[in-house]
């Protein structure tokens, strides 16, 4: 198992280092942004540039340099990076079988459950490097950045936000290891998972907007994940993160019987 | 009593309405060197897979030494050696990253020598075993293919179509290696071709598959004692009697100077009926391996 795990490690390290210098960048980008607001005396006026529908989320966000340096935590392209990353890594034992490598490892008395049980492992162990990548730059950017006045974010918010990051997109990881359970190309996989992906952000995203919608705007991960609520206290963290504790756990069940099913 | 090297019962695979393989019994003995002929598409590939477990039956059992593949997977994996058709690669990894790689996932040891004495076998320098995969081609993967089969010494090796891609020097080491294979008893080999003559160097018993069912199983002496001569009889003088019936001779043509005839199957009562006739000459050629199995895959599938 430590070998397989090493050698899908291996292969994941390039884009991993590649995705998370994007997302320390854009940490260090977004407090030096908020920095130079703040030193103007302009915060607070952004928010009253929010449209009333994104109040409850980056408006509540942008009525402090606290808040507004969180915004790296849930702004819908740094989450959907992380999610599509996640969904990348997962989508593995269906590059293994459309590449042949299947062949090759299950020839040898491995269980198949460990090629999924591999996948899981980096898929989770990427994201959790990710967020605490992110979470180590907003400190380093604070440390160097923030404006002596300023007051930082709460670690506690900080935690809570890298916690609903990792496991919305622990969520569709899952999700997406089940899709490659049943499909013969990591592309298949990769492809169906990110639609889905996008359209249920979407019907999250619509649901805000358009109260008949915001029902089934439940049935998203991207609901039980808002920042503004966060910062604002506001969030149920600890049934959000239930829920998508159990979505996740369902998608890594279906993963593992399908897999242990299926000709490969 | 030692249980078959290999063992199938009834084993048959439908993908849908497509026939993989149907019914097909088999057993392969330990230490023997067994060739699983077929064209594309008949069967091979799909039995290989079922043997490894990664395509699971319809129905019918197989066994590789006394372990069923399905429910007892690993401890039947674990005396397998196996190359695959399509040699996959990691085209980031080295060669040698690659065999350092494979030997740590197996439950057998790869030893030192052993892997040193197999890079030597196939040519393959230490040079080559720096480069990485993606530079390497067709013909080293399938080296380092064979390769990693061989180095742990598994009593049950599984080549599916072992030399395609492999110059002929290093068919004549695959050739050379089986030998020794064979030689140790201890070894049994089960390797898929459509290459004949492959299978007529290397192999002593063969199973011949068409459109997933084993029409055959031969060694191959049984082979060629089965296997139809071209008979020429010439006559001193024109013959006006009929050729007579024997079972297993074929006319192929006949007139008062000459008889052609195909004849599987002792020489016996044909020479005995040509007595008394002015014969002047006999000629005879035996068909070649691949005619014989081409003209039985023929005969089987009519």
């Amino acid at each position: 198992m430590i070998a397989l795990i090493r050698r899908s490690l291996g292969r994941t390290a390039r884009p991993l280092i590649a995705v998370a210098l994007v997302l320390c960048g854009f940490q260090l980008a977004l407090i030096a942004a908020a920095s130079s607001i703040a030193a103007d005396g302009n915060v607070g006026g952004l928010a009253r540039l929010v449209p009333g529908f994104l109040q409850p989320s980056l408006g509540l966000a942008l009525l402090s340099f606290a808040g507004m340096t969180t915004i790296g935590f849930f702004d819908a392209i740094i989450v959907m990076l992380v999610v599509l990353f996640a969904i990348h890594l997962a989508a593995e034992p269906a590059g293994d079988i459309e590449a042949g490598l299947v062949d090759l490892l299950l020839a040898r008395p491995l269980p198949r459950a460990w090629l999924v049980t591999r996948s899981v492992f980096v898929m989770m162990s990427s994201t959790v490097a990710l967020v605490l990548v992110m979470t180590a730059a907003l400190w380093v950017g604070l440390s160097w950045l923030a404006p002596t006045q300023a007051s930082w974010p709460e670690p506690r918010v900080v935690v809570k936000m890298g916690a609903h990051l990792m496991l919305v997109a622990w969520c569709f990881g899952a999700w997406s290891l089940a899709a490659s359970a049943w499909v013969r190309r990591r592309g298949t996989a990769v492809g169906i998972v990110a639609i889905v992906g996008v359209a249920l952000y979407l019907i999250d995203f619509v649901g805000m907007l358009w109260r008949p919608l915001a029902r089934v705007a439940k049935l998203s991960p991207f609901y039980y994940f808002h920042g503004g609520e966060i910062i604002s206290g506001t969030a149920n963290t600890a049934q959000d993160l239930a829920v998508l504790g159990s979505i996740a756990a369902a998608g890594f069940a279906i993963a593992y019987w399908r897999f242990s099913q299926r000709d490969l | 009593m030692t249980p078959a090297a290999i063992s199938t019962r009834a084993l048959t695979k439908y993908y849908g309405a497509v026939i993989g393989v149907e019914d097909l019994s088999l057993e392969v003995q330990q230490g023997e060197v067994f060739g699983f002929l077929g064209a594309n598409g008949a069967g091979k590939t799909t039995t290989i897979r079922m043997l490894l477990d990664l395509v699971r039956p319809t129905s019918g059992t197989a066994s590789v030494a006394g372990h069923d593949c399905q429910r007892n997977g690993l401890e039947a994996r674990a005396q397998i050696g196996y190359l695959p058709g399509e040699m996959p690669v990691y085209p980031e990894l080295t060669g040698a990253g690659y065999l350092s790689f494979l030997a740590s996932i197996g439950s057998r040891p790869a030893s030192r020598a052993r892997i040193e004495f197999l890079l030597r076998r196939f040519d393959v320098s230490d040079l080559d075993l720096r480069r990485r995969m993606r530079d390497y081609s067709h013909g080293m993967k399938r080296k380092l293919g064979l390769i990693q089969a061989l180095m742990t010494e598994a009593p049950v090796l599984i080549l599916d179509e072992p030399t395609s891609g492999l110059d002929p020097l290093m068919i004549e080491a695959f050739g050379e290696t089986i030998d020794e294979l064979r030689r140790t008893g201890t070894t049994t080999v089960f390797m898929s071709s459509h290459i004949l003559s492959e299978i007529d160097r290397v192999c002593e018993r063969i199973g011949l598959v068409r459109h997933g069912h084993l029409v055959a199983v031969r060694t191959l002496a049984e082979l060629r004692t089965e296997s139809a001569r071209r008979i020429t009889v010439t006559f001193a003088a024109p013959v006006c009697t009929d050729v007579p019936a024997i079972p297993g001779v074929v006319v192929i043509a006949r007139d008062p100077q000459r008889w052609v005839l195909d004849i599987a199957g002792p020489l016996g009562e044909l020479l005995s009926s040509l007595n008394g006739l002015p014969v002047s000459d006999i000629t005879m050629t035996a068909f070649t391996l691949d005619e014989t199995i081409l003209r039985m895959l023929g005969a089987e599938s009519r």
